[in-house]
């Protein structure tokens, strides 16, 4: 009867494993297909940077003598020891066209300088940029994965509980090409723009070619790329046709020139963020560093090795006592 | 010779000790009281399961309280424990300083107790953990403990079961978890309600040896069982119950004595007609009403009762008052009675009156239940 | 002289030790052997716990691509706590229900070992009941707090241990009034079904009741109203005005109030009150029931 019993017991277990692994398996698969051969990296979860190196003379000196990284990188990433943090609430399937990257990725809506422009001029511009007026002119969709974050800008202190940013899009393009059509039709809104007279005189829209672009994304904070990283990178500088990027494994090099050339190294994590940004001079020395920050990871898994390893010894005393009574 | 054989001889040692019955020399104590129950009743409703009972019980005696099933024993016992409450009366019990002190108060200056009520359960442990708990809620040493646990379980043959769970014991193993409860923390006074019931005739036989052990050493033991001969060889003194009354509280050989001078035996040549039974008897009750035995302490207050006829053998059996006179005159009565159409054949007191039946006699003679519930 | 006098306060003070440590000895054995007993259960229940926190506060997030995270840590652990009720209702119930009455139903303590004071080994169980029960709720916290490292980095919000210390005083106060329950209950399982026929249903009626009978009326007797202070406390900026701890609703030209939450202070007295009475309550038919 036990055994018979027992039997019964395997056979349920084993049929309830079946069924919850059809589930996962059903779960997993409807989730996220492949629409190219690129597949999106990023899971759910929070990420933090910190500011490991500034040297505030070298970077006037080689890099821009108005602007600090501040300017590029938000919140007090001036300061070292400076982090900032992103928590990925979730990512799925989403359409882009080429308001949202106007909105989103390139942040147009800083181009106009209001104390240039007078309030018709600005409201002018602005219908440019209106969803009607983009989508009419510009039709063309972009298949992305799109997660839903929220950040906490670079901050020296303990971060505040409700984070600086409640909505922050990343997009991950699901064919790096994408990222040429996007600035084409980037550039010829530029031009239609910037042939209204709004621009007599003063400072037009800047046309961009494939390496102002790529600087753009690295600096807007939310480009992030899909698997496998190198050719997503490698695919990205061909079809912009970047002259001074290059593609050594996960990391993108950037030469760029500000009052004197650098060079910019970004890399990837295996995510496909960006978890690292070195700015180098020419002679090779670290100016400003921005790096992943891994202290709570490091926490969690000791944290998790001790609880293991009690959980362990309480288990092998269970055991053993057991034993010795036999 | 193994380790096990040998134990086994010392044990049958002992039993051939025991069945020779040497009387134990009891230690002077000077007859201290250690508990007293004093007016002790306990109703249950209407019901009176325990009626009035007054007993007093002496530093190192052995007490058997007997009696049928639904005496009272288990009631008795009960609010000894504590675990109910008298109606009125009351328990008075050795406390340290040795002095008599009501049950009611504060226990921890008492004596200690060692009790086995009923059928005990146990929780859902190993007997060893079990043991163990209870031992060291009362103090008991802690280094001692498991030499304590291995003697009492060794001695009970339970040490291979001690690492299991007490829920898989047979009913005799789980009584015999009791009784070494009830010994294990050294307690003054040993109470056991019916040591013996589910136990094989060897466990009772171990169950008489520990209660002479623990005689030997000076305890103080209360046991009750409705089964007299199991016990009766080793207590002191009897209290027979019945329906919840104390109707003797005696030394064995007293009651013995005591029955046995007072009964008669008259066998008759022919027996009587089933018709004229009850008849017959009747009259001679009324005959011999001025010399029936007014049963020791407790009346019996049934004139009905004095005669018994039992038509197997036809025997009459008369209790009465035990003088010397009164035999003669009850002789004549019968003579008369019996003069025309039957014979009497044997009139003598009987040689032995076996306590088995001395017992279930008092119990038929008591008369039933008063204030049925 | 002096010296004598000094020993004999000496030899005073350690007999008044000696006397409280054998008047604790019952309540500690007996609690120590209740952990021992009730181990099995805890581990259940804490697997339980844990697994209720992976099933609810885990895979729906892992498994489920689109579905969003909460923003924040304080949010995380906010939505995970609501399942706590659930656990602390069940486990209590298991836990609690035996106390008083399968000491009669089973006749397992006091009637096998009388000489063990009675009130002493209820104390020890329910106090070995009570730390299980904590133990299980810890693990409860335990991991939706390592989950919570796990999505959003540390560390743990400071108003997390607000809620576990809170949490406590509702299993202290469900554990009493399951106690209560036990006190006269005839066995184990009546115990257990009135229990949580009483703390699911039962409450729910008599709230539902009571929000259309009176609907400005907050519910301060009410123990699910208390048990949202559980979740709420991790409110960053907790409501302090009246008018912030409800939401009024409309319906058919009846406006009622669905409340958020209980101050604090009322929150802690709705969960002591409740321990207290039926602690006292317990206590007194405990001592009046026989066998
Ligand atoms: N809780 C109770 N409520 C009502 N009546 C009870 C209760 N406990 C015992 N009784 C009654 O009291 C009487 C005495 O019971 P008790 O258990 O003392 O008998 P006992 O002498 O121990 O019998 P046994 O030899 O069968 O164990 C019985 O008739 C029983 O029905
Ligand atoms: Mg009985």
């Amino acid at each position: 009867m036990a055994i018979i019993m027992k039997r019964n017991r395997v056979k349920k277990i084993s049929l309830g494993f079946f069924i919850l692994s059809t589930i996962l398996i059903g779960l997993s698969s409807t989730s996220i297909t492949a629409f190219t051969t690129y597949e999106p990296a990023l899971n759910k979860g929070t990420v933090a940077f910190i500011v490991n190196q500034y040297n505030e003379g070298k970077w006037e000196d080689t890099v821009d003598r108005e602007l600090d990284p501040d300017d590029f990188f938000d919140g007090d990433s001036d300061e070292i020891g400076a982090r900032s943090k992103t928590t990925i609430k979730n990512v799925g399937n989403y359409k882009w066209d080429l308001h949202d990257a106007l909105i989103f990725l390139l942040d147009v809506e800083s181009f106009i300088d209001e104390d240039k422009l007078n309030e018709n001029e600005t409201l002018f511009l602005l219908s440019f940029l209106s969803k009607d007026y983009v989508d009419e002119v510009y039709p063309e969709k972009y298949y992305v994965w799109e997660a839903l974050t929220v950040k906490w800008d670079f901050e020296t202190e303990e971060f505040d509980e409700s984070p600086d940013e409640k909505a922050l899009i990343l997009p991950i393009f699901k064919n790096p090409q994408d990222y040429n059509d996007l600035l084409e039709d980037y550039n010829k809104w530029t031009l239609s723009v910037n042939s209204t007279k709004v621009f007599l005189g003063k400072e037009p829209f800047p046309i961009l070619d494939g390496d102002d672009f790529l600087w753009l994304l690295i600096t807007s904070g939310i480009f992030t790329i899909a698997r496998p990283f190198n050719s997503y990178l490698t695919t990205l500088i061909d079809k912009l046709d970047c002259d001074d990027a290059e593609v050594k494994g996960n990391t993108l090099i950037l030469e760029k020139k500000g009052e004197e050339e650098y060079t910019v190294e970004v890399t990837f994590s295996d995510q496909g963020m960006q978890s690292s940004l070195v700015i180098k001079n020419d002679e090779g020395r670290v100016i400003y560093e921005i790096a992943q920050d891994n202290t709570d990871m490091v926490v969690l898994i000791v944290s998790g090795v001790i609880a293991a390893s009690v959980a362990g010894i309480l288990i092998v005393l269970i055991i053993r006592r057991k034993k010795f009574r036999q | 010779m193994s380790k096990t054989t040998m134990e086994s001889d010392k044990l049958d040692m002992k039993t051939d000790k025991i069945s020779s019955i040497e009387p134990i020399e009891k230690p002077e104590t000077g007859l201290k009281t250690v508990m007293r129950l004093e007016n002790l009743t306990k109703k249950f409703g209407n019901f009176v399961a325990v009626n009035n009972i007054n007993i007093e019980v002496h530093e190192g005696e052995t007490i058997g309280l007997i009696g049928p099933n639904g005496a009272g024993k288990t009631t008795t016992i009960k609010l000894i424990a504590k675990l109910i409450r008298p109606t009125s009366g009351e328990i008075l019990v050795l406390n340290k300083a040795g002095k008599l002190q009501s049950l009611n108060g504060d226990d921890k200056d008492l004596v200690k107790f060692g009790f086995l009520i009923d059928q005990p359960f146990f929780y859902d442990m190993t007997a060893y953990q079990i043991l163990r708990y209870f031992a060291r809620s009362q103090n008991y040493p802690k280094k001692k403990i498991n030499a304590r646990l291995d003697e009492l379980l060794k001695l009970f043959k339970l040490a291979d079961w001690k690492h299991q769970k007490v829920k898989t014991f047979s009913k005799g193993m789980r009584q015999k978890m009791g009784i070494i409860q009830s010994i294990l923390v050294d307690p003054q006074i040993i109470i056991l309600d019916e040591p013996q019931t589910g136990l094989d005739p060897k466990a009772r036989l171990e169950i008489r040896v520990t209660i002479r052990e623990l005689q030997h050493q000076g305890k103080t033991i209360f046991v009750a069982s409705h089964m007299l001969h199991e016990i009766s060889e080793v207590c002191d003194k009897i209290a027979l119950i019945n329906n919840g009354r104390i109707i003797a509280f005696d030394t064995i050989e007293n009651l013995e004595k005591n029955l046995k001078e007072k009964e008669l035996n008259c066998q008759l040549l022919y027996p009587i007609p089933t018709s004229d039974i009850e008849g017959t008897i009747n009259r001679l009750n009324d005959k011999l009403i001025q010399y029936v035995n007014h049963f020791m302490e407790v009346s019996t207050a049934d004139h009905n009762h004095g005669v018994k006829y039992n038509p197997e053998n036809q025997t009459f059996k008369i209790y009465y008052d035990g003088k010397k006179e009164s035999r003669g005159e009850i002789l004549e009565i019968f003579i008369a009675e019996f003069k025309s159409n039957n014979k009497i054949i044997s009139f003598s007191q009987p040689k032995t009156s076996k306590l088995e039946q001395i017992y279930l006699e008092m119990i038929q003679m008591d008369e039933p239940r008063d204030g049925g519930g | 002289m002096a010296e004598d006098r000094k020993k004999m306060q000496l030899l005073e003070k350690k007999e008044k030790y000696d006397n409280l440590y054998l008047a604790a000895l019952p309540v500690v054995t007996t609690y120590l052997f209740e952990l021992k007993k009730q181990w099995k259960k805890f581990v259940i229940f804490s697997l339980v716990a844990v697994s209720f926190v992976i099933l609810l506060s885990y895979l729906p997030y892992a498994l489920i691509p689109d579905n969003p995270l909460p923003d924040t840590q304080a949010d995380y652990f906010q939505s995970g706590l609501n399942f706590l009720i659930m656990i602390v209702i069940f486990g209590s119930c298991f836990f609690f229900s035996g106390i008083i009455c399968s000491e009669y139903g089973d006749k397992t303590g006091f009637i096998t070992f009388p000489i063990i004071n009675k009130y002493k080994l209820v104390t020890g169980k329910f106090l070995g009941a009570l730390t299980l029960m904590i133990g299980v709720v810890a693990a409860f916290y335990i991991t939706l707090g390592v989950l919570g490292i796990y999505w959003y980095g540390g560390p743990i919000n400071y108003r997390y241990y607000y809620s576990f210390g809170i949490a406590i005083l509702y299993v202290l106060a469900v554990g009493s009034f399951v106690t209560f329950l036990s006190s006269f209950m005839p066995n184990v399982n009546i115990t257990i079904v009135s229990a949580i026929m009483f703390l699911l249903i039962a409450n729910m009626i008599i709230d539902s009741l009571v929000m259309l009978l009176y609907p400005e009326f907050e519910p301060i007797y009410s123990l699910n109203h208390a048990t949202d202070l559980i979740s709420y406390i991790l409110v960053e900026d907790f409501p302090t005005k009246l008018e912030d701890r409800y939401e009024e609703v409309e319906f058919r030209n009846f406006s009622r109030r669905i409340w958020l939450t209980p101050t604090i202070e009322m929150g802690i007295t709705i969960f002591l009150v409740y321990t207290i009475v039926c602690l006292v309550v317990a206590a007194i038919i405990f001592k009046r029931r026989q066998l």
